[in-house]
């Protein structure tokens, strides 16, 4: 099949992603649940467990019970563990991220992927292409900063001040870059996922779709993000709240029972000791949450862009898709 | 789009009087109403939240800077206390404000460029019986207590120190006649006018058009969450059903809004009279008595609200 499709207003964005979010929400479910799920459960454990021990160690110091961690292996082995945890979400979130996109692509093109489709697309040479993609974006996006850092960290050893100063204004400086080619490269995904792009071709692709509509993608991207980012805040306070609900209520108490006024660093103790939970389920939460939407209104911008390139060819009415059989 | 809100619902629509004409963008391009509801509430309450915490700053910074803060305490709970004293007038000047100019405006603005040039009749805002405002008012009293209760068990349960309780209702709290009756338009009538105009008049209103009565329950956990009170969620949730169920019913806003009126009054007037702060309590048998008592003016209420008046929306030529 071939769509046409006319560039989309912003109420048709909007419109087309509510749409495309509530047609594909069971397929979305099982998807993100087979992605994420266990890596979830695994960070939110792993994170438990740092703090825990992190806080057990610190609390025992305090008291007197000497240098903390009695065995650095252990402490070694913890973070090793986090940072094995960490690099799998990295890559179930990937995955997860293309999958989604797969399906948001399908809707958009008129072509509804079952989960079971979009998880062999996911588990194909495209996983290994997005992940490069990801990889090479964050290293260039690090990469900028790198110069400022460089001479700060060169002004602060060699007690220049000048060095500094201009190293802090370099990284003002790089900010606005940075925002500029991570904008330039948001399609990459969706170049991947719907073209079959290889790693390069993405950059270039998505840099050629969004050229000319800058300022608009930035704009959409940023007001989207803004009221998604909103919505999981909406729900992930409360839940953060309850997983916390020992933590506070341990806090609370110490605060009642003891002068207010005094530093107690019992309290901190306590806090962190407990505080992994409350922070891994709020992540994986919002993680999930925004999993749902983001690559949604991105791919809906994907097939804007193309449609303003004149990909789709002319159409009547603004935001209608028309699907014309191949044998036609 | 040409279905009537409460087709389907179990509700009796008496004959039609007037049409409420879908003219504006959104309709024209007939988009989905729910996509509508769902982007202006994120947005506004987007807008809100941070604008509110603009102007707070603001306030704050400018009351610092340019104020009589001497002599501030040392400790951090200390300077927290004094800080909510000294600023409470200001504080109450920006939640006004940002009720005004970042809800009520930007919703009216939506419903007129989004749905419709009647933007009032859109919104439902008409008089309604004196009997149905009545009930709604009294549902609203007799709720007040198992409200209070709840929030003030779950404080307790999670500990909350007296001392931070405290800090929080100063803000609430009239030390005078004159005060009090400032402090009725800041917390009781400007939240009843420009909440209930988002989230009865607007959003409701609008899922109400899909998926009928679930919208009441739907909006009222929202209002529930968007109040990011994670120890009110619960009563305020119930308490967004409550009124939810008011508009619903009597198709007019002028109930749920008199009922949030009463709500915040009460709250307002328990404070005021009860200076000494820290859990407000009622006891036991004042819980199930309103609870009893409740349940017969909702029962009562659903009587005599059984035909509501509606009017039907119809797409432009």
């Amino acid at each position: 099949m071939t769509i046409q499709l006319t560039p989309l207003q912003l109420g048709d964005i909007f419109d087309r992603t509510f749409k495309v979010v509530a047609k594909s929400f069971g397929r979305n479910i099982i998807l993100i649940l087979i992605f994420l799920g266990v890596p979830s459960v695994l960070l939110v454990l792993g994170l438990q467990a740092f703090y825990s021990m992190v806080g057990d160690a610190m609390q025992e110091a305090s008291a007197g019970g000497g240098g903390g961690f009695k065995d650095l292996s252990v402490f070694i082995g913890a973070m090793l563990f986090i940072a094995c945890v960490g690099v799998i979400y990295f890559l179930a979130y990937l995955a997860s991220k293309l999958a989604v996109t797969s399906i948001a692509c399908g809707e958009m093109n008129d072509q509804p992927l079952s989960w079971r489709e979009a998880l062999q697309r996911t588990l194909s040479k495209r996983f290994g292409r997005t992940v490069g993609q990801a990889l090479l974006c964050y290293l260039a996006v690090a990469g900028f900063f790198l110069f400022p850092f460089v001479l700060v960290l060169i002004g602060a050893s060699a007690g220049s001040g000048f060095l500094g100063i201009i190293g802090v204004l370099a990284f003002f400086i790089t900010i606005p870059l940075a925002v500029m080619y991570w904008i330039r490269w948001t399609m990459a995904l969706n170049t991947i996922a719907w073209e079959e792009q290889g790693v390069l071709g993405s950059f270039s692709r998505s840099e050629f779709l969004v050229k000319g509509q800058w300022w608009r993608v930035f704009g959409i991207l940023l007001l989207l993000g803004v009221i998604v980012q909103f919505a999981v805040s909406l729900v992930s306070a409360p839940v953060m709240f309850i997983a916390m609900w020992d933590s506070f209520s341990e806090y609370f108490k110490l605060l009642s029972t003891t002068n207010p006024q005094k530093a107690n660093p019992e309290v901190s103790l306590q806090i962190l000791s407990s505080m992994g939970l409350g922070m891994g389920l709020t992540a994986c939460l919002s993680a999930i949450l925004t999993m749902f939407v983001e690559p949604v209104y991105v791919s809906v911008l994907y097939f804007d862009l193309r449609a303003r390139t004149g990909e789709f060819g002319p159409e009547p009415e603004s935001g209608t898709t028309l699907v014309i059989p191949d044998e036609i | 789009m040409d279905e009537s809100p409460s087709t389907g619902q179990g509700i009796v629509e008496e004959p039609m009087t007037s049409e409420t004409l879908l003219d504006g963008s959104w309709e024209r391009a007939h988009r989905s109403p729910q996509a509508a509801a769902i982007l202006a509430m994120l947005g506004i309450g987007a807008l809100y939240f941070n604008g509110q915490s603009i102007l707070i700053s603001l306030t704050m910074v400018f009351s610092d800077v340019f104020g009589k803060l001497t002599d501030q305490p040392a400790g951090f709970f200390d300077r927290l206390a004094y800080y909510a004293v000294a600023m409470k007038n200001p504080l109450r000047l920006s939640i006004v404000i940002s009720q005004y100019t970042l809800i009520l405006l930007p919703v009216l603005w939506v419903v007129r460029r989004w749905h419709s040039s009647n933007y009032r009749q859109y919104i439902r805002l008409k008089n309604s019986p004196v009997l149905d405002v009545a009930l709604a008012i009294a549902g609203t009293a007799f709720f007040f207590p198992v409200n209070l209760s709840v929030t003030s068990f779950l404080e307790r349960a999670i500990h909350a120190p007296d001392f931070l309780i405290k800090i929080n209702q100063t803000l609430f709290t009239a030390s005078s006649p004159g005060e009090l009756f400032w402090l009725i338009f800041v917390i009781a009538l400007t939240p009843a006018v420009c909440e209930e105009v988002l989230f009865r008049g607007y959003v409701q209103r609008t899922l109400e058009r899909t998926i009928g009565w679930k919208s009441v329950l739907v909006t009222g956990v929202i209002f529930g969450l968007f109040h990011m009170q994670p120890l009110g969620l619960l009563s305020l949730s119930l308490m967004g059903i409550l009124f939810g169920y008011f508009y619903y019913r009597t198709r007019s806003l002028v109930p749920s809004m008199a009922a949030h009126c009463t709500n915040n009054f009460l709250a307002i007037l328990i404070l005021y009279v009860h200076s000494s702060g820290g859990h407000q309590d009622f006891p036991l048998f004042i819980i199930i008595i309103s609870v009893i008592v409740e349940a017969f003016i909702l029962l009562l209420f659903h009587r005599v609200t059984g035909v509501p008046s509606s009017s039907p929306i119809v797409s432009p030529a």
